[in-house]
Formats: structure tokens, sequence, C-alpha cells
């Protein structure tokens, strides 16, 4: 039995041009060896599946998640531009705008996890279509928001899309908690959590960001920022340890791993403190959400709703200190591809960022007013941003300094810094979502010493 | 972070262990090393070569043309070594623990049955 190679070729049609220019031959091969083995003419059912999904979810790979994220940087700039030189933009050209760079973040986060290897091809599918699908019932669940306000401003009865509000909002929030559940699931599935619990545990966690994701997307500029950093997390480097050898590791190296005082030692207390301080960021995080809403009804220190809104506030900024604080230890413990100071340094000045957000909210944000506080906050997260992209990117160094120097004006200019008041109501998940992952376990891979231990060793 | 491997990551890097091997290969090695317990398909072999790959757990070791085909070679690397070798001491733990506490409930139940006898 002769084996119809034009069938197999069919299936790497799934596949984006550049992946069969580089693997389509050897994929190829494969595929008609194992049907010779077979004794199989033509694909099967669950082969053309896998190459339907793979296929797909190759496409969404770093190129995407770069491309993607720069249309949402540049939908949501051009909507804030706008809306502030245009008085008389409308609300739908701006919900449009709105739309398209929340779906593109959206995507761009996807193919960008999956391009780190947190997510499979499968569960990146699904999260795509059921985020856009709840991308879109957010946008129209804005436009069925403002018709109905309308229409109930002139006194008529509110009909067609303006009264379908609830259902949309309602549908918009399980496919996000859907999409989400999925993501978190899939960033879950490298721990040492049980399948029960674990997907318990990602159902939660979705069902309850999902609407605060809605609104930090749909809030302006914070799609952008969201875009960004997964821009920066698309062009990351992510090899780790690619020194090939086939034979076994050499006893000596085993030992050392295993003594006390050595990396693994050192990882391990470094994550154990990393996972203290998340729990402590996501009890205070937890803390400031409930004060913000309501601190109002309880505290003696928050005469109204508004009062206890800004004290909340100012709470979640504390409260993610010791977040930034594990997110360091976490990546110091990891195999390093870049200095000590490249990750505290920027670190430091997020955390002088959220210092310049609490004090112009206990200053001047009730009244508006833009303290110095706030200028220093948003310059300290400008060239926080810069600094973070400058080491990380895989451009020559001239390049990485503009890209770095370029984003880092981009987000002081634009007020970006207004997006982490958003943004910081994620703290306690952000937070928990840490802990979990930083949990100490008995299974950590030895990580290969950098070019700087190597350096100083030698 | 307590990353532990995936039941098809396991066994891919296990038949890689010691030697260089191209796709089929691998799909040969992982089904019969793993006594038909594991059998990838094709498309999700390379998925998952591409994902190893990219954690720097293997690495791509020259492409060759064998009978007109062409065949791309995998390696193990060190990372790669000391991933495997970390969920095997974590399984051989695990294992430990369980066989102990079954001779413990065997011994109990044995006790138990000579007193009732």
């Amino acid at each position: 039995m002769s084996v119809n190679e034009r069938s197999f070729q069919r299936l790497l049609r799934w596949y984006p041009r550049r992946w069969r220019r580089d693997h389509g031959r050897i994929l190829l091969s494969t595929l008609l060896d194992a049907a010779e083995h077979d004794g199989r003419e033509t694909p099967t059912g669950a082969e053309r599946i896998a190459a339907a999904v793979h296929g797909t979810a190759a496409r969404l790979g770093r190129r995407f998640a770069v491309v993607a994220s720069a249309i949402a940087v540049l939908c949501a700039v051009a909507g804030g531009v706008l809306w502030v030189l245009a008085s008389g933009i409308t609300g739908w050209t701006l919900t449009a705008l709105t739309g398209v760079s929340a779906v593109s973040a959206a995507l761009a986060l996807l193919a960008a996890l999956r391009t780190r290897g947190l997510i499979g091809d499968g569960c990146t599918l699904i999260a795509a279509v059921a985020g856009v699908v709840a991308l879109v019932l957010n946008s129209l669940t804005a436009v069925s928001w403002i018709l109905g306000f309308d229409e109930a401003d002139a006194g008529i009865p509110v009909t067609g899309i303006a009264a379908l509000w609830l259902p949309l909002a309602i549908g918009a929030w399980i496919a996000g908690a859907i999409a989400i559940g999925i993501i978190v699931d899939g960033v879950f599935r490298g721990t040492r959590l049980q399948p029960v619990p674990r997907i318990a545990l990602s159902a939660l966690v979705g069902v309850i960001s999902a609407p605060l994701s809605g609104l930090t997307l749909f809030a302006p500029y914070g799609s952008a920022i969201a875009a960004m950093g997964v821009s920066v997390i698309a062009v990351l480097p992510q090899k780790r340890g690619a020194t090939a050898i086939p034979a076994p590791r050499p006893v000596e190296r085993q030992v050392m791993e295993r003594s006390p005082g050595s990396h693994a030692g050192t990882r391990r207390r470094l994550l154990s403190t990393a996972c203290l301080l998340a729990w402590i960021a996501t009890a205070a995080g937890i803390l400031g959400v409930v004060y913000a809403f309501t601190g109002s009804q309880w505290s003696a220190g928050a005469t109204d709703t508004t009062v206890a809104m800004g004290q909340g506030m100012t709470i979640l900024f504390l409260s993610a200190v010791p977040l930034i604080a594990a997110i360091g230890l976490v990546l110091t413990a990891r195999p390093r591809h870049v200095g000590r100071l490249h990750i505290w340094g920027p670190l430091t000045l997020f955390v002088a960022a959220l210092g310049g957000l609490f004090f112009w909210y206990i200053d001047g944000a009730s009244s508006g007013d833009v303290t110095p506080a706030f200028f220093v906050g948003t310059a300290a997260f400008g060239a926080g941003i810069g600094w973070w992209i400058i080491p990380r990117v895989r451009l020559p160094r001239t390049s990485a300094r503009m890209l770095g120097a370029f984003a880092g004006l981009i987000v002081a200019a634009s007020g970006l810094l207004f997006a982490v008041i958003m943004l910081s109501f994620a703290v306690p998940i952000l937070a928990f979502i840490v802990a979990i992952r930083s949990l100490p376990g008995r299974a950590i891979p030895a990580a290969p010493p950098s070019v700087t231990d190597a350096t100083a060793d030698a | 972070m307590s990353a532990t491997l995936s039941p098809p990551s396991f066994w891919i890097l296990t038949a890689l262990v010691g030697a260089r091997r191209h796709g089929y290969e691998i799909l040969s090695e992982t089904t019969h090393a793993s006594a038909g317990r594991m059998s990838l398909k094709v498309t999700t072999l390379y998925s998952a070569l591409e994902r190893l790959e990219r954690e720097g757990l293997i690495a791509a070791d020259g492409d060759e043309i064998v009978n007109g085909r062409a065949r791309r070679y995998y390696v193990l690397t060190d990372h790669g070594t000391a991933a495997l070798t970390a969920q095997v001491d974590a399984l051989e733990a695990d294992a430990r623990i369980a066989r102990a506490r079954l001779a413990a409930a065997r011994q109990s139940f044995a006790f138990g049955a000579a007193r009732f006898a």
C-alpha cells in the first residue's frame, strides 16, 4: 500500500508560511513515516484535527504578539488623543477604537503566553475565541448602555439592543471567565497542584477577574499598558540552558546542587520569601478592595464612598509593594539573562511610581489637581519601563536603548500611570498567582550558571 | 517555582537520554519505552518539541536527508537532563512514601487478622 503524499501535504496548509519553510519538510517526512508504519494511505482524523489546532496556533507566535500589541497601543493612543483634541468625538468611535485595542491586546497576550510555553495550542485557541467573544459582548454592552442612557434621558421606552444590557453583560462575564480560567489553568499546570483544585482555582480566578479585566482593558490606556507589557513579554529572551549534551549530567554537579548553600538551596530560600511576600500582598490587596467598596459603611475614617474608594486605593498601592518585591525575588531565583541590577533597578522605580500615586491620592486626587508627587510617579514609571526593556530586548544595543527610551517617554508623556490606578484592583489576583507559582517545591530543575556567574567563578 | 514535566515531555526527554534522535525515532521510542502507555500524534510531537526547544530542555542537532526524507535530529541539553533528573527524583520520593504506607497497612492488616485467628 503506497502513501498518498498529497493528502499529507494538504495538512501543512494550516501552518503559516514561515513555519512551513522552516519545519514543513521535517513534519511531512515524519507523518509519512508514521503512515507507512501503520499501513495507511491518508491522515487519520486525529492527525487532521491536531494539524488544524497546532497549525492555527502556530500563527499566534512572537511576531503576531508584537504586531497585535502595536495595534492595541496605537488604537488606544489614537482614542485618547482624539478624545482630548477633538471634543466632538462620538462615543461610538471611542468604543470602536477601545474595542479593537482590547481585542488586539488580548490576542497579543495569548500569543505571548503561548510563545513562552505557558499555555498549549488547544488552550490558546479556545481562550482566543472565548476572549474575543467576551470583548465583543463587552463592546456591545457599552453600546447598549450608551443607547439605553440616551433613550431613558429622552423619556422614550428602551428597546432593541439598548434593552439587552444585562444579558450582554452576563454573556461577556461568562465568556471572559472561560478565557481567563483557561489561561490561569494553563499557567498552573506547571505547578504541583492536583487537577481538581487547579481547575476549581482557575474557575474562581476567572469568575472574579473577568469583570475587572474587562474594566481594565476598556479603561483609557488600560489596553495600551497591557499591550505594552505583552510586547515586552513577547520579545524577552526565553531560551534557558541551551548547551546540548547527549551524555548524563556529571556526578560532581549533582553533589554540588544538593549541598547546603548551593544554587538550588539559595533559590528555594528566595522562593519561600517570595511566597510569603505574595501572601502578604494578597491579604493586603483583598483588604484594599473590600475597604474601597465597603469602607464608607464601617470605617470611621471614611466619611463617604468617594473617600473610602480613595483610602482603599492607597491600601492597594501599598499592597503592591510586597508583590513587586516577591516578583523581584522570583526573577532573581530563576536562571538569569540579566544582572540583578536590571531586575531590582526598574522594580525600585515602579515602587517609587506607586509612592507618587500614594501621595497624590493623599494630597490632590480628590480635587483633581495634579501634584508634584504625581509628576514624580509618572517620571519614575516611565524610567522604570524604559530600564526594564533595554537589557531584555534581543536587539542591537543601540536599538534596545532607543526602544526603551521611546517606550519610557511615551509612558511618561501619555500619563499611562493613570492605568496603574485601574490595574491596582488586580493586585490581590496577581499576588495570589505569584504566591501559588512560587510555592517551594522539591522538583526545581537546576539553573545553568549565567555568563556573569561563570565569569565570576573563573 | 516547582515546575513539573507533563507526561509527553517526560517521555520525550527520556527517549533522548544518551541518544541523538529524529522525530519518528522519538515517536517509536516513547511508545516502546512507555510500553504503549504514551502514544503521541506526529503534530503533537512537534508541538511538544517546539516547546521543549524554546524552554532549552532539548536542542536541534542538524538536519539530514535519509532515503529522500528530511530528518531533524534532537539532543537533550544539560538543562533538560537536570529537569528530567529532578522529575525522576520526585517520582521516586513519591513512590517510596506510597510503598511505605502500603507496607504499613499490610502489616497492621496481618496483625489484626492474626489476633482474630
